[in-house]
């Protein structure tokens, strides 16, 4: 422990100047964080509105300061270089580990332990209690340490000095979005969700292990190149595993086909009706199409997500146009009639078989949730507490929202509200079209035990009440049909958390199709 | 007597360049020996294979009885290793190295250390980066030395500089040679002629000999013959004799193998009466200049 320490003196009166910036951005965070209009729903951000670019700027205080964190621990590292065979203190009695340590103990000390007070305030100043979450804000810390400092760790253990470490950066940036774009090219790819999740732990302590491994067999035996083929292994496994899943074979076996239509749903396509040329959007590559679904069945109290969809294309001499399962994000609730469901094919595809008569199939996979222990949330003035939800408020500039804070991770939630129910009144200078038919949120459940930030424990989140109807759309001249939900103190909603009750899958089909009659465009 | 360093067949390729070639060496405890050979015969190469900075291609050493590639960590509380090449930290001052360093060695000499400082004049206050290069190498030298270690190893201690410090930093080493074994390589024989025990001659990373340094110098010898008549040299001559000349009567060449009885014996059997002998001790200098002509004479010939 004597030489750990000492070890830890020395980087300590090193980098004192990196320390204070460090500090000082910690500081900057703190002060950026409790201000930010954007959190409180007011500006309270003292001259953000005669400042507007001292307040811009201020967003980049977090990713600067990790960014900067990144850069000390690669100095830090790099302190006693590893790579080469020019070191001075390779020939002077240092042991790997208590070298490693005392590396360790100076992130914790300079980085970690300001940064566990920090967290700490803020759950305290957020107004929750600290005790009980203490376990969690040091899962925090190990979540920060792993995807952060094991990294820059290992980046400044391989390599031999900044630049390198730069250049290290840069052309791993490169390889990870060369990776990705060929990885979107696997069919159904965009569905890796439905993998179970054994294998996503699998993967990740796959990745841990390249990264301790490939760290340890430098500091140990500082053979730099078959400790860069260590840490170069895992995401290399990985990505040639990733190419070779068959991803609709998962999505198959999660998502059951259904034998006929399940009572609670009945999805069926409605024939597009014929439409004008538009060549607006002919310079883009892509042609989104959007096939009209109407909707029926959903049960009260049910909301079902439409997880994905496969479609196929039967061209006449042709063969079947399969692009495979591409993810969706649409929720159906009791009130929905109708959806559109979109997808895109390369323009030269498009125009090649715009014209003709298709066959159009559709499988879709689905989830179906019900509300699980459903209560009503009368909804006060100003801040109110809430177990589930946490701290929330109204938020002034927007009315068909409600901003809480909780500790950790946004509640899974399913809220309905009917404004027949309500008697929010709109004042006379608002020109908003009050949406008077029942709304709802959604809130996706997820791991209880999950952090959404390893910064900040305190989690901000909305929930944004709407009814359903589309918000917007590309057709020229439409009218954008935004009618807002107004909620007011006095108002109750219904809360609920997301059960998952089904998975399945269904077949639509629908003869005689044009896609020209799919594609965005005018009516 | 044990050896301090021994190596067995130890090779090291970087890819097709062979640095060194089987290298078969031996330094026996409490010698001061000096590796010597032009630049780029292998001698750096063959201490950071000591030293374990680099890996061999084959064979083995043992560094202090220790396998060679087991040396790191608080093995080097018995070595003090100092190079030219190597990248001291030059953001710390002398004093705070040297008090770092302290902490990491059980048998680290205070009263040592000051005396060192002081008879290299060492300023404890100022940073190294502002140090000349001298001077690093005589605060590496100091920091080296002030924990009696068992071996030390210098790689191109002296290279560039002053007669001066050079000076200071021998007489600073010669004082520990009695605990210490020391291995030194330099390209410069006239820098440790006067104080190497043993010396090993490296060139294109093979050894071409290994031995004490006052046998060395017991076994070469210029040779000045004096014959009876002139006339051309007969052959063969025997493989020991260098560059032999004549002029007139006058025959010179340099024995490699000089032995007070068979030399002379030799020398008659070859030429039968001579007029006049004598037999000059050689400096190292001229015993490198011999081999060195020897070796060219062999390429020309083939």
């Amino acid at each position: 422990m004597r030489e750990i320490l000492h070890i830890f003196r020395k980087d300590v009166r090193r980098h004192w100047p990196e320390i204070l910036i460090s500090l000082l951005f910690l500081g900057l965070y703190v002060w950026v964080t409790l201000r930010s209009p954007w959190r409180t729903g007011t500006a309270m951000l003292t001259g953000a509105s005669l400042w507007p670019l001292l307040a811009f700027s201020l967003e980049w205080i977090p990713p600067l300061m990790v960014l900067f964190w990144v850069f000390l621990t690669v100095r830090l590292v790099q302190g006693e270089p590893l790579v080469g065979d020019r070191q001075w203190w390779v020939t002077k009695p240092y042991e790997w580990w208590k070298l490693l340590a005392a590396k360790e103990l100076f992130l914790v000390a300079v980085i970690s332990l300001p940064l566990f007070f920090v967290q700490v305030y803020f759950l305290s100043h957020a107004g929750f209690p600290v005790l009980p979450n203490l376990v969690r804000i040091l899962y925090m810390q190990v979540t920060l340490g792993l995807i952060l400092f094991l990294p820059s760790i290992a980046l400044g253990s391989l390599t031999k000095n900044l630049w390198q470490a730069v250049l290290a950066v840069v052309l791993a940036f490169v390889v990870i979005v060369g990776a990705t774009n060929l990885l979107q090219r696997v069919p159904s790819s965009g569905m890796s969700s439905s993998i179970d999740e054994a294998q996503s732990v699998a993967t990740g302590l796959l990745m841990l292990a390249s990264f301790v491994g490939a760290v340890t067999w430098q500091f140990a035996r500082r053979k730099t190149w078959r400790s860069r083929g260590v840490l170069l292994a895992g995401p290399v496994l990985l990505g040639s595993l990733a190419a070779l899943i068959p991803y609709a074979r998962f999505v198959e076996r999660k998502y059951a086909i259904a034998a006929s239509a399940l009572p609670q749903f009945t999805p069926g396509i409605v024939h597009p009706k014929a439409k004008k040329r538009d060549n607006r959007w002919d310079f883009l590559s892509e042609v989104y199409l959007s096939i009209p679904v109407s909707v029926s069945g959903i049960a009260p109290g049910h909301l079902v997500r439409l997880d994905g969809m496969r479609v196929f294309l039967e061209i006449p001499a042709n063969p079947t146009w399969d692009p495979g399962w591409k993810p969706q994000r649409t929720n159906l609730w009791a009130e929905n009639q109708q959806t559109k469901l979109t997808f895109s094919m390369k323009r030269e595809d498009f125009e090649r078989i715009k014209p003709q008569q298709l066959r159009l199939q559709l499988e879709l996979a689905l989830t179906e949730f019900q509300e699980g222990d459903v209560r009503d949330l009368a909804l006060k003035e100003g801040k109110f507490p809430d177990e589930l939800l946490g701290i929330c408020h109204l938020v002034v500039q927007n009315p068909s929202a409600i901003e809480c804070e909780r500790p950790f991770h946004a509640p899974g939630l399913m809220v309905t509200f009917e404004p027949s129910l309500a008697k929010c009144e709109i004042s006379e200078d608002d020109k908003r079209i009050v949406e008077s038919r029942v709304s709802h949120a959604w809130l996706p459940p997820g791991d209880d035990d999950s952090v959404s930030s390893p910064l900040n424990p305190v989690v901000d989140y909305f929930i944004s009440l709407y009814s359903g109807e589309f918000r917007w759309s590309l057709d020229e001249g439409a009218q954008p049909i935004v009618k807002r939900v107004y909620l007011c103190p006095g108002a109750g909603v219904r809360l609920a958390s997301p059960v998952e009750k089904n998975q399945w899958r269904v077949q639509l089909k629908m003869e005689n199709v044009r896609l020209e009659d799919l594609a965005f465009q005018r009516d | 007597m044990t050896a301090a360093i021994q190596t067995h067949a130890l090779t090291k390729h970087f890819r097709k360049v062979r640095a060194l070639d089987q290298l078969n060496l031996e330094v026996p405890e409490s010698a001061v020996y000096a590796l010597v050979g032009p630049n780029g015969a292998g001698k750096t190469t063959g201490i950071k294979l000591l030293m374990n900075l680099i890996g061999a291609t084959s064979g083995t050493a043992e560094v202090l009885g220790m396998d060679s590639t087991q040396i790191r960590g608080k093995s080097y509380t018995q070595i003090g290793y100092v190079s030219e090449n190597q990248d001291i930290p030059e953001w710390m001052k002398v004093g705070f190295l040297l008090e770092y360093l302290r902490d990491f060695y059980p048998t680290w000499d205070r009263p040592l250390e000051d005396s060192l400082v002081k008879q290299f004049e060492l300023p404890r206050d100022r940073k190294i980066k502002a140090l000349s290069r001298g001077m690093k190498m005589k605060l590496a030298l100091a920091s080296a030395l002030s924990f009696h270690p068992k071996l030390i190893v210098l790689d191109e201690p002296f290279g560039g500089l002053d007669p001066l410090v050079r000076d200071q930093l021998i007489e600073g080493l010669l004082e520990r040679a009695e605990e210490s074994t020391i291995f030194i390589s330099s390209h410069d024989l006239a820098e440790i002629e006067s104080f190497a025990s043993h010396i090993g001659y490296l060139e294109e990373g093979r050894l071409r000999f290994s031995e004490d340094i006052s046998a060395l110098a017991a076994r070469f010898r210029e040779v000045e013959i004096t014959l009876n008549t002139g006339g051309q040299l007969p052959s063969p001559l025997p493989p020991s004799w260098r560059q032999p000349q004549n002029s007139g009567p006058v025959v010179r060449f340099v024995e490699s193998q000089f032995d007070t009885e068979r030399t002379p014996q030799e020398i008659q059997r070859v030429f039968g009466e001579t007029k006049e002998v004598s037999f000059r001790p050689m400096g190292l200098r001229a015993i490198f200049l011999s081999m060195a002509k020897k070796k060219e004479e062999v390429q020309e010939a083939s």
